[in-house]
């Protein structure tokens, strides 16, 4: 636990010193405050129109989870492709911790940074606050829906920064993965519309990451299946990286 | 190890059976996806246990190596245990996904109840004698994500209503013939209809929603379960529009908006019908909903046993619609303006018809012949929605006398007059001549075109109408004209339908978080300043000055 | 305590190690000698818990690095290679960082204790980054240290340090051997002769020798030809050794005169010295033929080609030239 926690403590003050961190909170705000005030634009116009939008409270959490493949794979890919090219895996090997030890702390400091964006995100759910009504079931529900979809991402993406030691290779391989299991319910669509079974096509989508946020947890509701599909892909992944990591023992 | 093993081999090596575990597993999770076959499902697992403790018993020190020993971590064993894992991983997925556990956090309509919705169908639950009533969803695989929030939305249906509502999700590729009898042809169509007395759902009586609201299936549900009983009696008269008649004078559109769309029973019946110890028809049933009688025109006064028939369904509560055939067809002998008649109305609810005719040579519709009521009582349930900016047309009507003092307990009120320039005309013969300028005798305008009558003690509702331009085919869809629509309302109101379709028709309250977003000029300008300055650029601001701070820590020293 | 046990690593068709067996004793440094790809950072992986071995035992402070590799990792410092670090980190934060990871009490303490213990205290709030290559060695040394282990193990650790640093490194190392087992690889004799209570030779993943650097050198020193340079007349000098018994044949080379001995055994230089002075020439030099790393390994390998004991792949030579510019560093 101490070893889980040091690891922690360390991956995430990195976080906070490395300039990316910045640079991605940035983008990412300004990004959102873009769209934000066009959002507000439309609203208004449309009510001049007569027909008004509601609040959005799943605003920032559903545009959040569609850029998580390009966020998360700059989060995670220095995490483990790094220290196997500097060498400094060997150290952490030679400690007397458990592999999935680090990994955990790696991923947690991943995850504690992507809360902190998120929690920076609640911004556009109070500011809605003062111009209209939004949901608080549904904030609820997206934010933390948000919030396990971003750990189950960063864990999917951990796992190409243990398989490679080169951090763009692992962030573009990270990226792709995170776009397929993004696409997969449109990918879904497309099979059930090719007339195939359309049990395929379920079985595609429920795969993919859209299924199992997109209609449910961004809308408030809190399906135990989908908050359970978000802990398993944490788990497994976070499973198959520390094998991964363990084999280079006996790979080296 | 493998030296071991070969020592003592057992009949079976216990490295098929993992193998075997795991193929079972595999089919398992299939066939549990596949949620065909239940059986199937279970068996496959219960062959991959016993497959593994089989091979547990087998080959004991293999176990005690993968448990304990480091060749878990090392070689094919790691990928075999993280496929162990994974598939564990996905069986408890697979297990949570059937439990179906869900809370809805969110008070939106779309995936969950309203509280209106809620209590309505919850009623329908606690009455016993209401009949169960069946929803087909319709769904496809290229619009799963509305099939989430449906599956969760009826699963909350059926269980407000205590299982009084039966819910069924049809594939339309995989069902298509169940989606033709029910008409759907998309996803998220619902078919709502209650069960037959085989327990089946009955596609005949049913009815198909073709965009999903929630209102609108609570409603199409209430509508099913509580089915009510509402008749019309249209009464044979002679020379009378007729009840299917499609012509400008004719019925139909009432008749036919009343079956179709409210599934109302409508008959055109002779008056002596009743009283024909060999007819099944009663009025006065006190076991259905609500009935009217609609007495359009007729061009021959009521004999005595049809008139007795009429007032005694009066005097037991009856609700009538009396419409005067337009003066000139009828000539002086029109059924509604008989003196037989019009002094029993008269006496028991004070008004009746005057035999004339009124004309109207400022405020009428094309000719004089047609005058135009704008005066509509702006209180009455039946006119009130119409006093604004709404027109009735009649065609050469009665005019309806008032009596000053109206019997006891009986409320008249006047629907709608002529203007101040009309007048009456008693002589047809020099009208049809062409002669409309006025007699001496002619009443002037205002004169009353439509009058409603209520007995509070019997609950007897009347309504008069000048003419039967009323209810006519012809008279509908006019742009401002609302002769149809007052009709319809008068029924309504006579057979008090409203309250009971108000019974089966809720209308969600809108919620606070539906209410649109609006900012004014300061609000946006504050919300730009925050979000695309303050926010971004503060933190931009922080990254620096910790990027400048690493730099300044760093010494001089080093190479 | 290190006890080493046929230990054997095969990387898919190549034997990395071979029947490796060797002891170290607390109190002293062990000084594992090989050129690269002898084995010597695979040994060490083995015994730190990185790798586990193919088969063979190691027993090391107590505990078995197969069956028991968490305890064998509590008890052992380790510096790989290179010296890999966070150079992000400050030098007291990383050495702080695996304090907390070994679950010290009072790590800060710790951590500025080793940092004191390789005189780096004054560095201590400097990023790894902006260190030296000598400061980080000692970084990396304090790493090992900072859990007080009874086991030591350093790979290569005056790799690529100025001489200066060398040296200091070398104090620090001779130092620590007093009160740990201290397992130490080098490729360099001179470095092992210096620092080294005991010496384990390995080349190709097979241990060649092993004993103390003194010893060693003296068993390979022998029968070596050996240098003489007199002020006299060059035929005259060269004729007086090679009349001499103990000589069997002499000859001209740059340095001077090479002699060889006539038997192993003997050391020829006392008998030349006292016919040198016997004469009245002023002797300026005698020595043995200097032993370098690549002599010794040419020599013990090809004594076991001889013997029939050496691996398969016999392609030695090659290996070893590379070696040359590493050990003139």
């Amino acid at each position: 636990m101490h070893s889980i926690l040091a690891v922690f403590r360390r991956e995430l003050a990195l976080y906070f010193r490395s300039p990316v961190a910045y640079a991605i909170a940035f983008a990412l705000l300004l990004f959102l405050g873009v769209l934000f005030n066009g959002f507000i634009a439309q609203a208004n116009a449309a009510l001049s129109f007569g027909s008004g939008i509601p609040a959005d409270a799943g605003f920032a959490p559903n545009l959040l989870t569609f850029l998580m493949f390009l966020i998360a794979p700059l989060l995670t890919m220095r995490l483990l492709a790094e220290e196997s090219r500097e060498g400094t895996l060997e150290v952490l090997m030679t400690l007397p911790l458990h592999e999935s030890s680090f990994i955990i702390g790696k991923f947690l400091a991943a995850w504690a940074y992507y809360t902190v964006l998120l929690l920076l995100s609640l911004v556009f759910y109070v500011l809605q606050g003062f111009i209209g009504v939004p949901d608080a079931g549904v904030a609820l529900g997206a934010y933390g829906g948000a919030w396990l979809y971003g750990g189950a991402v960063l864990a999917i993406t951990m796992i190409w920064s243990a398989v490679t030691e080169d951090q763009i290779v692992a962030a573009f391989l990270g990226s792709a993965t995170i776009l397929v299991l993004y696409l997969a319910e449109i990918a879904a669509i497309w099979i059930a519309g090719q007339g195939s079974s359309s049990l395929v096509a379920d079985f595609v989508r429920e795969l993919g990451l859209q299924a199992h946020f997109s209609v449910t947890l961004a809308q408030g509701i809190v399906r135990a299946e989908d908050v359970v599909y978000f802990i398993c892909v944490i788990i497994g992944a976070l499973f198959i990286t520390t094998r991964l990591v363990e084999t280079r023992r006996w790979r080296a | 190890m493998q030296d071991k093993l070969s020592d003592d081999q057992p009949f079976l090596p216990p490295r098929s059976l993992l193998l075997l575990a795991l193929a079972a597993g595999l089919a398992a999770l299939l066939a549990f996806a596949i949620n065909a076959d239940a059986v199937v499902a279970w068996g496959a697992l219960g062959i991959a246990v016993l497959a593994l403790l089989g091979w547990a018993f087998t080959a004991p020190q293999q176990v005690r190596a993968v448990l304990t020993g480091r060749t878990l971590r090392f070689g094919g064993t790691s990928l075999l245990v993280t496929l162990v894992v994974l598939a564990a991983l996905v069986a408890i997925y697979t297990f949570v996904r059937q439990a179906n556990l869900s809370v809805t956090l969110s008070e939106s309509n779309e995936y969950a109840l309203s509280s209106e919705g809620r209590a309505a169908i919850a009623a329908i639950g606690a009455d016993p004698s209401l009949p169960q009533v069946h929803v087909t969803t319709f769904i496809s695989a290229t619009a799963a994500g509305i099939r989430d929030q449906l599956e969760l939305l009826m699963a909350e249906y059926v269980s407000t209503s205590q299982g009084k509502v039966i819910s069924e999700f049809v594939d339309l590729d995989r069902n298509p013939l169940r989606a033709e009898q029910m008409g759907a042809g998309n996803p998220n169509q619902q078919f709502v209809t209650r069960l037959n007395a085989e327990g089946q759902p009955d596609l005949e009586e049913g009815e198909l929603l073709r965009f999903f609201s929630q209102d609108g299936l609570t409603n199409a549900i209430l509508r099913n379960a509580v089915a009510g009983d509402f008749r019309t009696w249209f009464i044979e008269v002679e020379d009378g529009p007729g009840m299917n008649a499609s012509g400008p004078e004719g019925l139909s559109t009432l008749s036919l908006g009343l079956e179709q769309q409210l599934d109302w029973t409508n008959r055109e019946v002779p008056l002596l019908d009743f009283t024909r110890p060999a007819s099944a028809l009663r009025l006065n049933d006190p076991a259905i909903d609500g009935e009217i009688m609609i007495v359009a025109g007729g061009s021959r006064p009521l004999s005595e046993p049809e008139l007795a028939v009429l007032t005694d369904y009066l005097a037991a509560g009856g609700k009538l619609i009396l419409l005067a055939a337009p003066g000139l067809e009828t000539g002086s002998a029109p059924l509604a303006a008989d003196a037989a008649l019009g002094d029993w109305l008269y006496q028991h609810f004070g008004l009746r018809f005057r035999n004339d005719m009124v004309l109207d040579r400022s405020q009428a519709f094309q000719n004089p012949l047609y005058p135009v009521s704008t005066e509509l009582d702006a209180s009455h349930r039946i006119t009130q929605p119409y006093s604004r900016g709404f027109a009735l047309v009649f065609e050469a009507p009665h005019s309806i006398e008032i009596a000053d003092e109206p019997p006891t307990s009986v409320t008249v009120t006047t629907l709608a007059s002529s203007s101040a320039d009309s007048y009456n005309m008693t002589d047809f013969s020099a009208v049809l001549e062409g002669n409309i300028e006025p007699e001496e005798t002619s009443l002037t305008g205002p004169l009353v075109l439509a009058a409603a009558a209520e007995n509070s003690e019997t609950g007897a509702r009347l309504v008069l109408f000048g003419s039967t331009s009323m209810l006519a085919n012809g008279f509908t869809g006019i742009n401002g004209v609302a002769n149809f629509d007052v009709a319809v309302d008068s029924i309504f109101w006579a057979t008090d339908f409203e309250d009971w379709f108000s019974q089966v028709n809720i209308q969600s309250a809108a919620r606070p978080q539906d209410a649109p977003l609006f900012a004014d000029a300061q609000s946006i300008a504050l919300i730009n300043v925050i979000t695309t300055l303050l926010l971004p650029f503060g933190i931009l601001a922080i990254g620096a000055l910790v990027w400048f701070n690493n730099r300044e820590s760093a010494p001089q020293g080093g190479q | 305590m290190i006890e080493v046990e046929k230990l054997s690593k095969r990387y898919g068709e190549v034997s990395a190690i071979r029947d490796v067996s060797f002891a170290a004793r607390p109190g002293e440094v062990t000084g594992f000698l090989g050129p690269n790809g002898a084995g010597k950072t695979t040994t060490m992986r083995i015994l730190t818990g990185f790798m586990p071995p193919g088969s063979g035992r190691a027993i090391v402070a107590g505990h078995d690095v197969f069956t028991d590799s968490m305890e064998v990792r509590r008890r052992v410092g380790y510096l790989p290679e290179n010296v890999p670090l966070y150079r992000d980190m400050t030098a007291i934060g990383y050495l702080k960082f695996i304090a907390d990871i070994r679950g010290l009490r009072d790590g800060k303490r710790r951590a500025q204790e080793v940092l004191e213990r390789v005189d780096l205290l004054q560095r201590a709030n400097s990023r790894i980054r902006t260190l030296s290559k000598g400061m980080r060695q000692r970084v990396g040394v304090a790493q090992a240290l900072i859990h007080d282990p009874e086991v030591l193990i350093l790979d290569e650790p005056t790799i690529g340090l100025d001489p200066f640093q060398v040296l200091e490194l070398r104090d620090l190392v001779r130092v620590l051997g007093r009160d740990h087992t201290v397992l130490f690889s080098t490729h360099i004799l001179s470095e092992a002769e210096q620092i080294c209570d005991q010496v384990v030779i390995i080349d190709r993943g097979q241990i060649m020798a092993q004993g103390s650097p003194q010893a060693l050198r003296n068993e390979l020193e022998s029968g070596r030809p050996v240098v003489l340079r007199v002020e006299a007349p060059l035929d005259e000098a060269l004729a007086l050794v090679s009349a001499l018994p103990e000589v069997e044949q002499a000859g001209i080379s740059a340095d001077g005169i090479t002699a060889t001995p006539a038997s192993p055994e003997q050391d020829p230089r006392p008998a030349i010295a006292r016919a040198v002075l016997e004469r009245g020439w002023a002797l300026k030099e005698l020595r043995s033929v200097a032993v370098t790393l690549e002599d010794i390994f040419l020599e013990v390998a090809g004594s076991r080609a001889t013997a029939g004991e050496a691996p398969g792949e016999a392609e030695a030579p090659a290996d070893l030239l590379e070696e040359d510019e590493v050990s003139h560093a």
